[in-house]
């Protein structure tokens, strides 16, 4: 019962960071495809309007950007408390272990 | 010491020194920056260190006037945890001096100072292992652990402070007084030291337990 527990647990875990990393890997292919649109917009007039059709629709996209703001300091923060709930759990898994074997002596 | 609510309160503490010590607001100072952020993760070592070294030699008396086997084991495992944050406590202050005095372990009489007070400290675990009786060795262990308490607090206390040392509070720079702490910084520095201290007597306490344990099931 408990295995299964924690299989779920770390595949939620996986799962999340496959999320964000699809999300950041979409992020970066608008900004590249913006790029190369504009050299080729020098030229094709066509090109252009796209391009600026697509700046103003990834402009006007409403997204939860608070943790890529203020120079990403809100992921670090993000990193060390997952490594300290990490730690706390293990000691808290270590204390009831610990009690369970207090009471069966 | 099985109650939960301080180990809740510990946890709850270090998660607000954690979050709101990463993203508060702190005042600008050149070369320490951002640096003084770890105000709230190397100084509550120390201050923690402290109150377990307390407590060690305090069960180090009390088992040398009571003589019950479950201080001796107090004593030590409170030397133990205490050690651990000595140990951890240098290791962030060389990473930290590295980036802000340009060399992470510089001549400087409090660091030479802790140096010499770890290795006591150490020589107190050597000395415990070199005995098979277990009387001999927790009263021989008792008295050098008071011992090592009464040198390493005039080493790393008080010394320093007699001669120039970098620490700020040592030779007759201001402890973290009026330059390098504002109220903002306060609000999150006097719950870490009771935040890490918590974090400390836990470890301390299942350590303790297991040893408590482990004499029952040998007997």
């Amino acid at each position: 019962m408990k295995k299964i527990l924690y299989l779920v647990i770390v595949n939620l875990l996986l799962i999340s960071t496959n999320i964000y990393a699809q999300k950041d890997q979409e992020t970066a292919d608008t900004t590249l495809s913006k790029v190369a649109g504009n050299d080729k917009a020098a030229t094709d007039t066509t090109n252009k309007n796209e391009v600026v059709a697509m700046k103003a629709d990834s402009d006007y996209v409403e997204m939860a950007d608070k943790m890529r703001t203020d120079g990403k300091i809100w992921v670090v923060i993000a990193v060390i408390t997952v490594v300290f709930v990490g730690i706390i759990a293990y000691l808290v898994l270590l204390d009831r272990k610990i009690s369970k074997i207090e009471k069966g002596l | 010491m099985k109650q939960t609510w301080w180990k809740i309160l510990c946890v709850v503490i270090l998660l607000y020194t954690i979050i709101q010590g990463l993203a508060g607001v702190i005042p600008r100072q050149p070369i320490l920056n951002e640096t003084l952020r770890n105000v709230y993760f190397h100084v509550p070592l120390w201050f923690g260190m402290m109150t377990l070294m307390i407590a060690s030699a305090w069960f180090a008396i009390k088992y040398l006037r009571e003589g019950k086997a479950e201080y001796d084991e107090y004593s030590s495992e409170f030397a133990n945890t205490a050690m651990l944050y000595g140990v951890l406590g240098f290791v962030t202050g060389a990473v930290w001096g590295k980036y802000t005095w340009g060399d992470p372990l510089p001549k400087d009489p409090k660091l030479i100072a802790v140096e010499v007070g770890l290795l006591i400290y150490a020589a107190y675990f050597i000395l415990r292992s070199s005995f098979e009786d277990e009387q001999k060795k927790g009263r021989l262990s008792a008295v050098y652990n008071i011992f090592a308490f009464a040198a390493f607090m005039p080493l790393v206390w008080i010394l320093p402070r007699l001669t120039d040392s970098l620490h700020p509070g040592n030779g007759g720079n201001p402890a973290f007084g009026k330059y390098d702490m504002d109220n903002h910084v306060r609000m999150v520095f006097y719950p870490a030291i009771i935040g890490w201290t918590l974090l400390g007597v836990w470890i301390t306490s299942l350590r303790i337990r297991l040893r408590i344990i482990k004499r029952l099931k040998a007997q």
